[in-house]
């Protein structure tokens, strides 16, 4: 593979048992990250996502498939991917008695950066994630969203080219949690690779270029949040009328009568109905006193997915854009 | 605002992957620095002050069992002190172990770094612990009285054996702390230090010992370490037993490096 010209991750019918006799936990799982995307990676709890970031990570060895990160093999070049990444994995702890400051730059030394390279690196990560107060403290004295932006910066350390977040903001405030958001988007500024996981949907929603929901091992459906919204259905305009009108429009519009003069109807693209709509409306003669264009919403799709209705397909779902 | 993570373009541009003696001395000097800030370094080295007072205190006073042995009795227990500290190398399976549980581990075994190196690291910081404690429990016993016959190259030859024999005691620290998978177990695993020492010539030459006491001690490698220790402090250069001394603790560090290099590299490794 050109490893300069190749996906930031391609990952090819990955197969990953703990034990022979064991069930799956990763079933046959295909996605391509490509360079300088982010692409949010949602399942529920044991559906996969962290041991396909382990495999990612070099930290397991795949059963079976094929796994290359920056075009490199996670098996036969271990080495060489573990140069290109950055890793902030949930488990992942750090040297409690170490200062932020000396866990930066120990880190950077390992990599290969020089001393006074490290030094410089960790005062600008240290910057960057608003730590400079409590670079000499002692990690045990820092907050769960400390720890996390840590984390993070740990793993920038190597300007690495690809980076894994592993539930990045879990366990973290609103206001935490929206300022690890806009880092996390500079990432892409900076033309890095992100997965993602995430238990919150809106932060895959905000961040994600690219969105694929697994379920028990296998991907269920991918595509951007916009596409995948709309694969489960249309949008629901909602008009608004003068409630005399209201069967009238309801019958030319072919919608729903919904009381107090709203009229609903399914739209395959609310984009385009909504100048429609009204255009008719008011050659009828009806004045349209409101419009509402209601979307799914992510969560909607990932309900609808893990749920049940499209578990039970074979192969994934590309949504076409 | 400068790019945060603006990545090198190519594989030229990467930084040189450190050296493993780099890797080593980088993963050392962290371990170090926990120990220096640690409590329980300092309790270490008190305790191995204490089985000196109390060695000396309860059988330093029996001038017949000086006659015994031909050396004051400090001079003859000085070693137990120094083989006693060497329950600071289990500091090396607790160093590891909590690394493991912590999931600090974790976050190395995804850096380009050796595994080897990681292992290594809290072993050679085991040894140096217990060297630190030797070298302290040697000068306070020297302060008071204790002698070496054959000098200051007497007294080095003893620090090298104690820092063999700690390096020994770190690998067996590491591979049963790994084996058990936490640090309470790490910690109970040195237990087994008590038969070492007690199955030894401990308070009086092997030849003294009765019936399956001399059998046991015989077959124990620390009456090796403590009779070459006491040979170069009471009695003199000594080839034959310099020679078995280190070969026995020489074989014993190689198979409690090895044993724990490669239970590391089980636990350590992708599966």
């Amino acid at each position: 593979m050109d490893q300069h010209h190749s996906p930031g991750i391609v990952v090819d019918d990955l197969v990953k048992r703990y034990a022979p006799d064991s069930p799956p936990a990763v079933d046959g799982l295909s996605f391509e990250v490509r360079p300088g995307e982010i692409y949010g990676l949602l399942g529920p709890n044991g559906s996969g996502k962290s041991t396909t970031i382990g495999v990612l990570a070099t930290l397991l060895l795949p059963t079976s498939g094929a796994v290359h990160v920056a075009g490199f093999d996670v098996v036969g070049q271990a080495v060489a991917v573990r140069r290109r990444i950055g890793v902030a994995l949930q488990e992942t702890g750090v040297d409690s008695a170490a200062t932020g400051r000396d866990l930066i730059a120990r880190h950077a030394r390992l990599l290969g950066i020089s001393r006074s390279e490290a030094g410089r690196r960790a005062d600008e990560l240290l910057r960057e994630f608003d730590l400079v107060d409590a670079s000499e403290k002692r990690l045990k004295a820092y907050s769960g969203g400390m720890r996390r932006r840590l984390d993070l910066a740990l793993a920038l350390v190597g300007r690495p080219s690809v980076v894994y977040l592993d539930e990045p903001t879990t366990g973290l405030d609103p206001i935490s949690r929206q300022s690890m958001w806009e880092r996390m988007g500079r990432l892409r500024d900076d033309g890095v690779t992100v997965l993602l996981t995430t238990q919150y949907l809106e932060e895959a929603d905000a961040l994600a270029d690219r969105i694929g929901i697994v379920a028990s091992g296998r991907l269920r459906i991918e595509g951007t949040s916009d596409e995948l919204k709309r694969s489960i259905g249309g949008d629901v305009l909602t008009i608004e009328v003068r409630p005399d009108l209201e069967e009238r429009a309801a019958t030319l519009l072919g919608g729903r009568g919904e009381g107090r003069g709203r009229v609903a109807l399914a739209v395959r693209d609310g984009g385009a109905a909504v100048p429609r709509t009204l255009a008719t409306l008011t050659a009828a003669g009806i004045e349209p006193l409101s419009v509402a264009l209601a979307r799914p919403t992510l969560d909607d799709v990932f309900r609808h997915v893990v749920g049940g209705h499209l578990i039970e397909q074979s192969e994934p779902q590309e949504v076409a854009a | 605002m400068n790019a945060i993570a603006t990545q090198f373009p190519d594989t030229a541009m990467l930084p040189a992957s450190p050296s493993f003696v780099t890797q080593v001395g980088i993963l050392l000097a962290r371990l170090l620095r926990q120990l220096v800030v640690s409590p329980t370094t300092y309790i270490n080295l008190a305790i191995s002050l204490f089985f000196l007072a109390v060695y000396t205190g309860a059988f330093g006073s029996s001038a017949g069992f000086e006659k015994l042995i031909g050396a004051s009795f400090l001079t003859f227990i000085l070693p137990v002190s120094i083989v006693n500290a060497s329950l600071a190398g289990s500091v090396a399976g607790q160093l590891l172990v909590t690394d493991l549980e912590t999931g600090y581990l974790r976050r190395l075994q995804a850096m380009p770094i050796s595994r080897v190196a990681i292992v290594l690291a809290p072993m050679i910081v085991g040894a140096i612990l217990v060297l630190a404690q030797a070298t302290l429990v040697l000068g306070v016993g020297m302060l008071l009285g204790a002698t070496s016959a054959t000098g200051v190259p007497g007294l080095l030859v003893v620090l090298g054996l104690s820092l063999l024999w700690g390096m020994a005691f770190a690998g067996y620290a590491v591979a049963t702390g790994l084996l058990a998978g936490n640090a309470a177990a790490a910690q109970a695993a040195t237990f087994v230090f008590f038969p070492l020492v007690f199955l030894a010539p401990t308070f009086m030459p092997r030849a003294q010992l009765q019936g399956w006491l001399q059998v046991a001690a015989s077959l124990n490698p620390t009456t090796y370490v403590l009779e070459t220790m006491r040979g170069v402090l009471i009695g003199g250069w000594n080839p034959g037993q310099l020679a078995s001394g280190f070969a026995v603790i020489g074989a014993l560090c190689i198979a409690a490096t090895l044993w724990a290099t490669s239970v590391a590299r089980r636990t350590t490794s992708r599966r």
